[in-house]
């Protein structure tokens, strides 16, 4: 392999070098919290309330996505016909819903991203589905858009 | 009344990507991005002459002390992937709780990826079984030469073969979230490893058996930065990026198998997110009872879906290689070149892709690995889940909102435009190289850019598919 030394002095090409570091190495770990935008913003004093029914372990196609803009209050309020526990991620929330006992998650959406509510184990038995060996069943998402 | 219930919440979640899915303004943005730059770049490019200069390396020693600090920073690394290990097999075996997934999938397997492919070829410094078997090397010289003669024909196949493996394990395996069984499996692969350089030799089998030298080498291909080692002393050379995949060496066919196997299995690890795979998936799920899935093949649930997606990871990797020899004989035929063949135009052509593929991987695990990083500060206070607090930071819990989407889908577009003009200008000189007359060269890029501005618009469609959770855990 062929190489041509030019004609820079050593501080030059060390001054290079340390330019090259600092960008590549240093800037973007910094901006990142800057310009993240995940973080939390003014809360809204509005509170979005949704129903959501679980019926047959699924929960109906139009409900399945939930659009919010980050900074807003959501109240989701669950039903269901089976006892079944609920894992929200990226907010790490879990509750249990009882047939007959409406749950309610309150929330404030202060993360933006897309995140799953995923059912763990319907009636208390950690497998469920209608085959054997099925783990979480995810129900729906809620996307949380930035402002 | 709701009821939270504590610590259940932590069991499961490795490898979660909270992605939006690109807006719609921000990928008609990008690909329009990517056409017209293409096309602006093979303009700009164009050179009435063939003649080449090879590409000039700034280069500089650095000081002693460097040297020095990088031999003490390599065993460290060792040592930590040592401890990885161990904590695999002993320590807790939640995925959450235990280092070896974390260093497994996030830190060796993307990190060093991007890590070679923007920092160069600091993998062939801190490779772990290359450094250890040196050491048994300079404790007895029967080591030091191997027992057979490898072959050339068998070129790069066994680290294609190991890499289709390890595909497999990152993208179907149910072991893949299990400290114990990765542990398990890295010690397969150190016995293989160690095995094959007793046989070959050491240097013979890096560079063609063992599978991440032979990969990471061909991403640092890339990178704008290359150490060297002179004399006992590190020479460090810099050079714009993309222009080392230039470098006029011959790939053989197993090398450009690799290439491709590389690229489709990125590929698919992205659609299996899709919606459009979710549909597979739903297919299996909602099967009746009578299907001929329970009824003829006796399978399980779980491996039905586990066998749709090796099929679907098969079916990836035959389509990349079809779609890759089309146009190849597609440039042959456009450029009506008779001193060239397709084999020759097929072995130069396929490191051009890899730009793209180094600009998928940013795109789509850059969040994956951010998040995966942040998990890293408890556990390396707390390694095996043991309830340690080495450092004081086990308590430390990851913000899932570390990355905001409006940084994420800007560094994902910029990553994908970027990486797609440095491959256009790639694949450029490459036909300069490749064909001896203007009108041949230029002739034969129209099938090219339309293989890239596809294989990027596949990345683009990807990033703006919503993320579906599989219907697999772990």
């Amino acid at each position: 392999m062929k190489y041509r030394k030019r004609n820079f002095g050593y501080k030059q090409r060390f001054l290079a070098f340390l330019v090259w570091v600092v960008l590549g190495t240093v800037v973007m770990p910094i901006s990142l919290p800057w310009m993240s935008f995940g973080f939390a913003q003014t809360p809204s004093a509005l509170v979005k309330r949704i129903a959501l029914r679980i019926v047959q372990r699924k929960i109906d196609p139009a409900s399945r996505l939930i659009r919010v803009k980050q900074g807003e209050a959501l109240e989701l309020v669950f039903q269901t016909d089976e006892v079944v526990d609920l894992h929200l991620h990226g907010y790490n929330r879990a509750f249990r819903v009882k047939p007959g006992e409406p749950a309610v998650l309150t929330l404030s959406a202060h993360i933006a991203g897309r995140f799953a509510i995923e059912a763990h184990r319907f009636a208390g038995n950690p497998s469920i589905g209608l085959k054997p060996k099925s783990n979480e069943i995810t129900l729906l998402y809620l996307e949380v858009y930035p402002r | 009344m709701f009821l939270v219930i504590p610590g259940f919440a932590v069991a499961h979640g490795f490898g979660q990507r909270y992605d939006l899915p690109l807006p719609l303004w921000l990928f008609v943005l990008g690909a329009g991005a990517t056409v017209a730059l293409s096309f602006v770049t093979v303009l700009v490019f164009f050179r009435k002459s063939v003649n080449q200069t090879p590409s000039a390396w700034i280069e500089m020693r650095p000081h002693r002390w460097v040297t020095r600090v990088a031999g003490i920073v390599r065993w460290i690394v060792i040592g930590f992937l040592l401890l990885s290990v161990v904590a695999g097999f002993l320590g807790d075996q939640n995925p959450v709780r235990n280092i070896l997934p974390v260093v497994v999938w996030i830190v060796w397997w993307v990190g060093l990826a991007l890590l070679s492919a923007l920092g160069g070829n600091v993998y062939e410094f801190c490779n772990p079984w290359d450094v250890i078997y040196q050491s048994i090397e300079r404790w007895h010289p029967r080591f030091r030469k191997g027992c057979w003669q490898y072959r050339e024909r068998w070129g790069v196949w066994p680290s294609w073969f190991f890499l289709l493996i390890f595909s497999w394990m990152e993208l179907v395996w149910d072991g893949r979230t299990v400290p114990e069984k990765l542990a398990l499996a890295a010690c397969l692969y150190s016995f293989l490893t160690w095995g094959g350089m007793y046989c070959f030799g050491r240097q013979q089998w890096l560079e063609k058996g063992e599978m991440f030298h032979v990969v990471f080498g061909l991403l640092a291909r890339f990178a704008p930065l290359r150490i060297r080692v002179i004399e006992n002393s590190p020479v460090i050379g810099f050079r714009p990026c993309a222009v080392g995949l230039l470098e006029r060496i011959t790939i053989s066919p197993s090398a450009v198998a690799l290439v491709l196997l590389l690229l489709s299995t990125v590929s698919f690890d992205g659609f299996m997110e899709t919606p459009l795979w979710a549909r597979v998936d739903f297919l299996i799920l909602t099967a009746s009872a009578d299907s001929w899935l329970w009824t003829t093949l006796h399978l399980q649930e779980v491996e039905a879906l586990r066998g749709a997606r090796t099929l679907g990871l098969m079916i990836f990797i035959v389509l990349f290689r079809l779609i890759y020899a089309l146009f190849c004989h597609s440039m042959l035929w456009f450029s009506s070149d008779n001193e060239v063949c397709v084999k020759d135009l097929s072995q130069r052509f396929v490191l051009s892709l890899i730009p793209i593929a180094v600009a998928y991987h940013i795109a789509h695990y850059f969040t994956f690995m951010a998040l995966g990083l942040a998990a890293l500060i408890p556990l390396l206070s707390d390694p095996l889940g043991w309830g340690w607090n080495l450092w004081g930071a086990a308590s430390y819990s990851v913000d899932s909102g570390l990355v905001g989407p409006q940084y994420q889908w800007y560094v994902a577009v910029s990553a994908v435009v970027i990486g797609h003009v440095l491959a256009v200008y790639v694949a450029h000189k490459m036909a300069q190289q490749a064909f001896q007359k203007i009108s041949h060269i230029l002739r034969s890029q129209w099938p090219m850019l339309c293989l890239m501005v596809g294989y990027t618009m596949l990345s683009l469609w990807i990033l703006s598919q919503p993320i579906v959770e599989s219907g697999l855990s772990g």
